[in-house]
């Protein structure tokens, strides 16, 4: 299931949406955040008439980079860790 | 390139998306929620509540058709015949979204896009097809762009009008795309059933039967007398049907309201006056802010009762033109009073017609000073006060501590939003 986090991105003045900071949950429910140090691809969807941008983006945890992809609802304003 | 389409002739398109409301929800589930179960690969169906009285099943998906689920039936009924049977609840805010969305990339082929229900649409394609590409092509192109940009399949039925292309688009699904020209009449429509004619409905399938009108194709070569003297007009309308004859034109703009109605089945039977009088004024609320919405007037009401042994009864009265509450209230309360036989009621209906533009005149009462006048404003402003801060930032006194939602008609508020954190989705 794709779960709601917290998200912090800058919006320039073009309109692009950047996410810089992600804080996810670990297995004892501790918030951590982390750097998203570098985003690989970004599309539009429509899918069932929402507007979303996902975006496939990398995270360093305990020195091991890893690839997450996260869903931002234009509609919302909400983000989700997609799993 | 389809070798009954000619240059010259009209090509119409009808689009239809295959178990809406289930394919929508399917979808939003996979994209949005991340689940990972498809709902059109199971036996599942959207139904309503059984606690609410309304505990049918809208739609189905194909594995459930399987088990001869059918949309309209009893949650009790569908699930003795399927036991694992998934129910989702309603999601009407999802539906009118996918629905805009569906329609938008209609209208980026065509101008002239016909929408009949929130899942179907016809679109004229004549003067857009391009040179040297068949409708057939272009059909298809349109199916999977829509299923590539918003996820959910449609079947597309193609032919020169609109009855050929929908009874094409209702040859086999899902996911496929039709043509039914009437060169093609003979050999794809006739040999179908009778009762899969549209306009053709029970009463009518069971009528044909009785005279030995089995398929489309008999009824096409029936004797037009033998249809007029049984079905007088609706026998012309069948038979030229059958025989893929439609001359209605792709209507893009949609004609204005002739009337305004809303109802109510109560979770509860009611058997007080005062109640009734509220979940009428509740209807009245509703309506009244779309007659404005829309710059009508109304000037007859009509109030329909189902008891709750489901017999029904119903009444009209005319008024002067109006859009204010309280005098659509005032009628439908009186009609009420000259219908009720004090049994339990399940169902309350105030319908309205004879629609006229809202000129901004009042008619004047002789006893009412400028009542009206004062009311019209005071319901300008709550008008405007809803559409900034929403239906329920004002309400009237009346309905406080009631279990009578202060606006009812349409679709209710509970089946607009799902709350998922209540539901387990796999």
């Amino acid at each position: 299931m794709n779960v709601p986090v917290d998200v912090c991105a800058t919006f320039n003045i073009e309109g692009k949406i950047r996410p810089d900071y992600i804080r996810l949950k670990d297995d004892v429910q501790a918030l951590h955040t982390y750097k998203i140090d570098h985003i690989e691809c970004i599309k539009e969807e429509h899918l069932a008439g929402m507007h979303s941008i996902l975006f496939v983006c990398y995270i360093v945890v305990e020195e091991i980079q890893q690839q997450i992809k996260i869903k931002y609802i234009i509609d919302s304003h909400k983000w989700l860790f997609v799993q | 390139m389809s070798k009954s389409y000619n240059n010259n002739s009209n090509v119409i398109f009808h689009i239809d998306v295959n178990s809406a409301f289930l394919s929508w929800e399917a979808v939003y589930r996979l994209n949005i929620l991340g689940a990972k179960q498809d709902l059109r690969e199971i036996p599942s169906a959207v139904a309503g509540d059984i606690k609410m009285r309304s505990g049918i099943i809208l739609a189905k998906s194909t594995p459930a058709k399987n088990y001869r689920i059918q949309t309209g039936e009893m949650i009790s009924d569908a699930l003795k015949k399927c036991p694992r049977l998934v129910l989702v609840p309603p999601h009407y805010n999802l539906y009118d979204c996918c629905s805009k969305s569906f329609m938008e990339i209609l209208r980026r082929y065509s101008p002239d896009v016909e929408q009949y229900s929130v899942d179907e649409a016809y679109v004229d394609m004549t003067s857009v097809i391009p040179l040297h590409t068949s409708p057939l092509l272009l059909a298809n192109e349109l199916k999977d762009t829509i299923f590539r940009e918003l996820g959910f399949t449609v079947n597309v039925g193609v032919s020169s009008n609109k009855l050929l292309a929908k009874m094409a688009g209702d040859f086999k699904k899902p996911n496929l795309v039709h043509t039914c020209f009437p060169e093609e009449v003979k050999e794809k429509l006739w040999p179908l059933p009778v009762s899969e004619l549209f306009y053709v409905g029970r009463a009518t399938t069971k009528k044909l039967f009785a005279l030995g009108i089995k398929t489309i194709g008999e009824l096409a070569n029936t004797d037009l007398s033998i249809l007029k003297a049984h079905f007088k007009k609706h026998g012309e309308i069948i038979y030229l049907f059958a025989n893929g004859i439609d001359i209605s034109d792709v209507i893009a703009s949609p004609p204005p309201n002739k009337g305004y109605g809303n109802s109510k089945t109560i979770a509860f039977d009611v058997t007080d006056i005062n109640t009734s009088e509220l979940i009428l004024l509740s209807l009245c609320e509703t309506i009244s802010a779309r007659l404005r919405s829309d710059h009508v007037k109304v000037s007859c009401v009509s109030v329909n009762i189902v008891y709750s042994d489901f017999s029904h009864i119903s009444h009209q009265c005319l008024i002067a033109p109006t859009n204010i509450t309280n005098e659509l209230h005032k009628a439908s309360c009186r009609l009420f009073h000259s219908l009720w036989c004090n049994m339990p009621i399940r169902n309350l209906g105030v319908h309205t017609s004879k629609v006229t533009e809202d000129d901004g005149i009042q008619q004047l009462d002789l006893f009412q000073n400028d009542r009206l006048v004062r009311l019209a404003t005071v319901e300008k402003t709550v008008d405007k006060i809803r559409l900034k801060y929403g239906d329920n930032s004002i309400m009237r006194g009346s309905f406080l501590n009631t279990p009578i939602h202060h606006m009812t008609g349409g679709i209710s508020i509970e089946k607009k939003t799902v709350d998922y954190e209540r539901i387990k989705i796999e």
